[in-house]
This record gives C-alpha cells, structure tokens and sequence, in this order.
C-alpha cells in the first residue's frame, strides 16, 4: 500500500506542479496549444510542397496529411517527454526535492542493498543528491551536512 | 579605466564564462540542443524532398540552426532570473555592486556562445547531406543575422524581468510560447507562401518573424526571379534595429519597476508562506 500511497503522493505534487498555478481549462489550453502548433508546422510543409512541389499528386495529398498529422503529433508529445527526466533531475536538486524523497530511507533501493552489504554508503553520508549526477554538483554545501 | 565600466566589463565577463561553461559541462545538453533541432531539420527537410521541393530544404536546416537560439532566449534568458529566485541567487546579484544590465548581457552573450556550436553543426550537416540550393548575399546575411540575434536576446531580458514577478507560471509560459511562436514566424517555412497578408502583419511584432523572413530573402532570394527583394529586407533591417532597441529599453525599465515591485512586496526572493 505505501507504493500506491507514493504514487498518489506524487501524482498530486505533479498536477500541483504543472496545473496548480492556474484554473485547468487554461492549465489544458497551454499544455494543448504547443504540440498542435508543432502539427501545423509539419502539415504546413506538406502543403507548400504540395501546391509548389512535383510529386504530391492531388489523390495522394488527404492520405499523406492523416500520417502526417499522428506521426507529427506523436513526435511532439515524445519530444516534451523526453525532456522529463532531465527536468526532474535537475527540479529534484535546485529545489531540494530529492533530499526530502531519499530521507525516507526505504525509498533507496541502493540505500537497502549497500546497508545489506555494509558498505559506508554515499547515502548515509549524505551526498546523495551529488551522486545523481556528477557533472551537477551545485549543492556542494547542502551535501555536506549530514542527513542524520 | 572608469570604475564602474570597469565593474560593469567584469561582470559581463563573468557571467559570459559561467553561462558558457555551464552548458558546455552538462554533455546530456549538448547532445539535446544538437539533436532536436537536428531531427526536427531531418524530419521537415525529407518532407520537402518526398514533395519534390528540394528548395525548401535550406529552409528548414534555417529553421533549425535559428530554433536553437529561440530555445536558448527562452529558458535560458527569460526563465533565468525566475530559476535564480527560486534559488536564491537572484538577492545576492541586488545587494552586490554588479549591475543587473551587465549579468543580462553577459548571460546573453554566454547564451548565444554556448548555442553557436550546436547553430553550425547543423548547418554544416544540413549543407553536406543535401546541399540545399541558395543564393546568399552575404554581408546582408551577416548583418540580418547579428541584428536577429540583438533583438531576440534583447526580448529574453525583457522577457526575464516580467517572468521575475511570476511562479511555476513561467515555464508554463515558455512551453506554451515556444512552438507556436515558431509556427506563427514561419521557421522552417516562408510564411508568405503559407500564411494570408493579415497574419503575416500579425507576425511582424515578433523579432523572430522579422528574422526568419529576412534571413529567407538574403539567403535564399525568395522570389520567382531568384533576386532578392532588397526593398523588403531593409524593411525588415530597419524593423529588427527598432525592435532590439525598444526591448533593450524597455527590459532596463521593466527591470527597475518590478525590482522596486517585489523590493516592497517581499516578492523578490522565494518564501515559505
């Protein structure tokens, strides 16, 4: 059950996150209105190319505008996705998220397996959050203070 | 030398080098600001070619190599001084001697540093794999070029000092502004092909607009004649210098107002309520 009560958890910081600022409809319209444009930008193209190009014959030209408006629009959503993981490790750091998640320590698979194995964990020393990713270490001075 | 242009230069120096050096630290950002603009480019470029206009091709390699600086105005200009509020940074700039004008410059001119590589190689890879066909007249690329690039850094600074006064709201912003801004300036089209007269006067209030369609006219001399219309770039010259100016102006201004805004509504620095 504290899976699910996690998830929940989460599933409400998000939405708090993304749609909390403002009503949903507006919240919808501006999350909507981005990958539609990108759409449009795509269809567009195909019809310039169709009405000043050679080899788009008008029978073909509906055809073409349906794969291009899902291969378009699926390329719009993949491409705002791909973005999550670095934003949510770079949010979870500046904004000190991380060091509020991990201090639960049942949250750290890692955290399990080096207690198990007894080794002096980065964890445990509270550095946890500069061991996400090297090349991010901005919190140098929250790390150095001891978690517990 | 003057000490306050001598604090100023410095300044701008060292913002210049920690924007520069912070995204040139992160490889995954190198990699991300090289390669979606590059697939996006990919993508539209084989789109014109499976339409048999490979004339358009060179467009949307433009498209690209220009959606790369727009990206970077966006969330690394205007969302900046938000992401340095909320980490408290921002109180340090104002009680410290450095001018707030000499951090924008030099995160712009970092920006701008830190996204030229990611601007040329696309282009480079663009020209080798399908050689668009193009007609630059060069000295008015570059100075269509330089100017776009003033007026669009110049909307970032304006853009950093609204977004100051603002929450989680201005990356919702930014997200929502991005693509259709791009859509509307005809990035990787020639918005006069595509869209009726009214929308591209519409247009003409966005820099970005005026840029693309000034770049497309110098370097791929949009007309049936294959001569550039000069009479419409300098229109669009003379527009992006009003417009950089104006911004500069106005961003300077915004910045005080909104200062002395959150200065007294205890609004500058995050807090928990």
């Amino acid at each position: 059950m504290s899976y699910v009560r996690s998830l929940v958890a989460s599933i409400r910081v998000g939405w708090s996150r993304d749609f909390g600022w403002t009503n949903p409809i507006l919240g919808f319209s501006l999350k909507t209105i981005a990958p539609i444009a990108s759409t449009m930008t795509a269809l567009t193209i195909l019809y310039i190319g169709f009405k000043n190009g050679a080899s788009i014959a008008s029978a073909q030209f509906p055809f073409l505008l349906g794969y291009i408006v899902i291969g378009a629009t699926l390329y719009a959503h993949i491409s705002a996705y791909s973005w999550v993981p670095t934003l949510a490790i770079a949010e979870g750091k500046w904004t000190f998220v991380f060091p509020q998640v991990y201090v639960h320590w049942g949250n750290s698979l890692r955290a399990h397996l080096r207690l198990l194995l007894g080794t002096n964990t980065s964890y445990s020393g509270g550095k946890m959050d500069i061991c996400l990713s090297p090349s991010l270490r901005i919190n140098k001075i929250v790390s150095a203070i001891p978690c517990w | 030398m003057n000490p306050r242009a001598s604090i100023w230069l410095k300044t701008v120096y060292a913002r210049t080098w920690v924007r520069t050096k912070s995204i040139y630290g992160e490889p995954l950002w190198v990699a991300v600001n090289v390669g979606f603009p590059f697939f996006t480019s990919l993508a539209l470029s084989l789109l014109y070619s499976s339409a048999g206009l490979k004339s358009g091709i060179g467009f949307a390699f433009l498209g690209g190599v220009m959606v790369s600086f727009w990206g970077n105005v966006l969330w690394s200009m205007a969302s900046q001084f938000n992401w340095d509020k909320q980490q408290g940074l921002f109180e340090l700039y104002i009680t410290s001697p450095a001018p707030i004008s000499a951090i924008l410059i030099g995160m712009s001119l970092g920006g701008i540093l830190g996204t030229a590589p990611s601007a040329i190689t696309l282009a480079i890879v663009g020209w080798i794999l399908f050689a668009p066909p193009a007609n630059p007249l060069w000295p008015l690329v570059a100075v269509t070029f330089g100017l776009t690039l003033a007026s669009l850094y110049a909307m970032g600074m304006a853009l950093s000092s609204l977004y100051l006064v603002y929450g989680r709201e201005a990356d919702s912003v930014n997200e929502a502004l991005h693509e259709p801004v791009s859509f509307l300036s005809g990035v990787y089209f020639p918005a006069s092909l595509a869209f009726p007269a009214v929308l591209q006067a519409i247009a003409l209030v966005i820099p970005l607009a005026v840029g693309m369609d000034a770049l497309q006219r110098t370097l791929f001399s949009l007309n049936s004649t294959g001569v550039a219309d000069l009479t419409l770039v300098y229109r669009d010259i003379l527009l992006l210098a009003i417009m950089g100016i104006t911004l500069l102006f106005a961003a300077s201004k915004a910045l005080k107002i909104l200062e002395e805004k959150g200065r007294r509504a205890g609004t500058i620095a995050v807090r928990l309520r």
